[in-house]
């Protein structure tokens, strides 16, 4: 199976490929550090927010842009 | 023209045609008579020892390869010493040079290597006394010296012996067969694998190249996975007699809440100042150079490239103006003349003050951590200008100068203030230093560091919190290398030599692995260490190279004839390329996809605003050479183009046009302030700038 962000192949069990899996896994663990900081935060205001930053990750905003397409599907 | 020059002369060979010329100056007690040969410039000279024939190299004469014309045949472990110029096109006299070299020896007495003392320089000599004189490296001279001045040279000349760095030509003959095989045999088996897929192009990788690409891929990877956090950073205002004082909040804050509590409970408080501190510290002057310190430093101040930095001060060198700059050493040993030295550099106006000062005082140089046994530290010989220095070579030169004047030099002390104001549970400091006496930072202006006053306070002032002020920030991600800080990074982890690690970064961006001021890995480069992680993972680590250079060190010293370490590479090879090759098609399809999406992101300037999901990139015709902007959706769904300019470098400028959403580049030409330019041709802002040239008033 291929990465369903860059057409290289998907790890197992996963529609990532390596690189883009361990940016998903950045992303989440994140969420925690950012709902401790703002107390109240959800998971869709949490993505809107990290994918303005400048420092995002390239990797990491091909994922939030992967995540908020299917949330709209 | 041995016969012009009669028989039993001592052949004195050096690296470079500078060098040669510098040191028959030096020698030749009689005037010096250039002799050209075949365009080949030779002294001749005598003095009261006999007489003297100088004659150079052009770098490496001779270097490495296999016996194969055939570039696809790997692997290669049966290597030899050729001329330079059969394997490499473009190397020009090299041929003239050796048979010029090779009639000279024919009828000369005595051979000196008069080459630059290090590996390089040593493995130079060596192979020119074996191959072009006939097998005189046993019997030959070395005169070793660190600066091209006239005393330095003749007491090297008087001073010289057989068997002087034996080891050394023996380390540089070794490393230069073992990074050799490393890189022919894993780069024509990537190259081949690349080309099964009917695409050629050169895929290099080696044993120093591997580590380095690798430290810069990891970088990036942390870079583009990075998710940043926020804190927070307050600062109380608090007021003194009706004056505003700012005070910065000890530490990060990373939870909203905890700001908002802290506004809560200080503000409107009045508190005293729990504690000021005041004490002395003093910096010592910051050892000489060695040429890591030199290259790093000369990126910091005027960004120049390491490799850049490296031909410089070569030059610098060449003329006699500074002491050989390939050195570890940070150290200046007491044989070497610093008064001389000093009083010469006091001939120059710009420094004259600071010498005349400094010849008051005991000269005692601040040494640095770091020996070489084969040079000093660099710095100026105090040799007088011959010709106008560039403006680049100015600025190196005075780096140098005032870092060795800096030596000689006091500390420079400082006065530290830190004010802690405690407003309940919270502490807030303020810090601040003054400079007390500038010391070796008078000398060394580059290190000079500006005051940070604070506001006077003493402790039991009472001051009212005014505001706390607060903002929100977050965790920025991990630098790109530069240059510098790659080459910092490649010395840290013990791999490459100094003359080597400049060029091997040159070679990475050459090669298309890396790209920009800070260094960015490119699709490519992350192919191929994912190539090389896959397939042969030793490659990448630093453990294989740093035991290299470890049995490379100990042939240096030892001055064994590294056969052990050319036997240990041969087998790792062949386990490697034994691994690979049932891979090829893989292999080569994984560098392809990433050489395409390299080269697109390379070429691609923007989103086309057309069709909306194509991108806008640089197309070369095919039929006319010349370059347009097009579509990616070309010719399926989109058919928008636009001309270029033809002239100059074009770089995506990541900006849109804020009239027509196209893309804006920037256009870089000679002579000529780079501009931006948006590359739709009817965008609206040309209009008005049309307009608005036409309607512009005559003058009065």
């Amino acid at each position: 199976m291929k990465c369903r962000l860059c057409q290289r192949e998907a790890k197992e069990k996963s529609e990532f490929c390596g690189r883009h899996v361990v940016a998903e896994e950045m992303l989440r663990d994140t969420y925690e550090k950012w709902k401790n900081a703002y107390a109240v935060l959800s998971w869709g205001e949490y993505l809107d927010k990290v994918k303005q930053l400048k420092g995002t990750g390239r990797w990491v905003k091909e994922v939030i842009e992967f995540e908020k397409r299917k949330d709209n599907d | 023209m041995q016969d012009d020059l009669g028989n039993g002369y001592a052949l004195i060979i050096c690296e470079k045609p500078d060098a040669a010329r510098r040191v028959a100056e030096a020698i030749g007690e009689t005037s010096v008579k250039m002799v050209r040969t075949d365009g080949v410039d030779v002294f001749r000279l005598t003095n009261g020892m006999g007489e003297f024939v100088v004659c150079s190299a052009l770098g490496h004469l001779y270097s490495v390869s296999d016996h194969f014309k055939d570039r696809g045949v790997f692997p290669v472990f049966d290597l030899d010493w050729f001329p330079s110029d059969l394997l490499k096109k473009g190397i020009a006299g090299i041929k003239k040079r050796i048979e010029v070299i090779r009639r000279l020896a024919l009828n000369a007495r005595v051979f000196v290597n008069a080459c630059d003392f290090d590996v390089e320089g040593e493995t130079i000599g060596y192979n020119i006394l074996r191959y072009a004189c006939g097998g005189k490296e046993d019997v030959a001279l070395r005169a070793k010296f660190s600066t091209l001045t006239n005393e330095d040279l003749k007491t090297a000349f008087a001073n010289a012996k057989i068997g002087l760095g034996r080891g050394l030509a023996e380390a540089g003959r070794t490393r230069h067969i073992v990074d050799f095989m490393w890189g022919i045999n894993l780069s024509r088996i990537l190259s081949a694998s690349f080309n099964v897929h009917n695409r050629y192009r050169t895929v290099s990788i080696g044993r120093v190249q591997g580590p380095t690409l690798a430290f810069v891929v990891e970088r990036e990877a942390e870079i583009r996975t990075f998710v940043p956090t926020p804190y927070w950073t307050v600062r109380g205002v608090f007021a003194k007699d009706g004056v505003r004082i700012i005070v910065p909040y000890g530490s990060r804050v990373v939870r909203q809440m905890g700001v908002d509590k802290m506004q809560k409970d200080c503000e409107g408080m009045e508190v005293r100042v729990s504690e000021v501190k005041k004490t002395h510290f003093k910096e010592a002057p910051l050892p000489p150079f060695n040429i890591g310190d030199l290259q790093k430093e000369a990126f910091r101040l005027f960004g120049y490239s390491p490799s850049r930095t490296a031909q410089i001060a070569e030059r610098l060198y060449l003329d006699a103006l500074i002491s050989y700059p390939r050195t570890d050493s940070r150290k200046i040993p007491p044989s070497i003349n610093y008064a001389g030295i000093l009083r010469n550099l006091g001939k120059l106006d710009e420094y004259s003050d600071y010498v005349n000062e400094l010849l008051e005082r005991k000269l005692v140089p601040h040494q640095g951590d770091k020996d070489d046994p084969a040079h000093p530290a660099i710095h100026p010989t105090g040799e007088m200008l011959r010709r106008t220095l560039q403006s680049w070579e100015k600025r190196l030169f005075d780096l140098i100068v005032r870092r060795f004047l800096a030596n000689f030099s006091e500390d420079a002390v400082f006065e530290r203030v830190v004010a802690k104001i405690s407003v309940g549970q919270y502490e807030f400091r303020l810090s601040g230093r003054r400079t007390l006496r500038a010391g070796w930072m008078r000398y060394y202006r580059y290190a000079a560091v500006r005051d940070t006053p604070v506001p006077k306070l003493d402790e039991g002032d009472l001051l009212k919190v005014m505001k706390i002020e607060r903002e929100e920030n977050f965790e920025a991600p991990p630098f790109r290398f530069n240059q510098s800080s790659l080459l910092e990074k490649m010395e840290k982890e013990g791999i490459g030599t100094k003359a080597t690690r400049a060029e091997i970064i040159n070679t990475l961006i050459k090669r298309g692995y890396l790209s920009g001021t800070s260094l960015e890995a490119t699709d490519f480069g992350f192919a191929t260490t994912e190539v090389m992680e896959a397939y042969s993972p030793q490659v990448l680590s630093t453990h294989l190279t740093k035991e290299m250079e470890k049995k490379l060190e100990a042939v240096e010293l030892d001055g064994d004839d590294g056969k052990k370490s050319i036997e240990e590479t041969i087998d790792s090879l062949f386990e490697i390329i034994t691994a690979m090759k049932p891979y090829q098609m893989e292999i080569g399809k994984q560098l392809n996809e990433s050489l395409v999406a390299t080269t697109l992101a390379l070429n691609v300037i923007g989103n086309c605003p057309v069709c909306g999901t194509g991108k806008l990139k640089i197309i070369r015709s095919a039929k006319t050479h010349k370059r347009f902007v097009g579509c990616t959706n070309y010719p399926e769904s989109c058919r928008a183009s636009a001309p270029l300019p033809q002239r100059g470098v074009i770089k995506s400028y990541s900006k849109i046009c804020e009239y027509c959403k196209w893309p804006v580049v920037y256009v870089i030409t000679r002579r000529r302030r780079p501009w931006k330019l948006c590359v739709n041709p009817n965008c609206e802002s040309k209009r008005v700038k049309r307009y608005e040239m036409q309607t512009v008033p005559e003058r009065s």
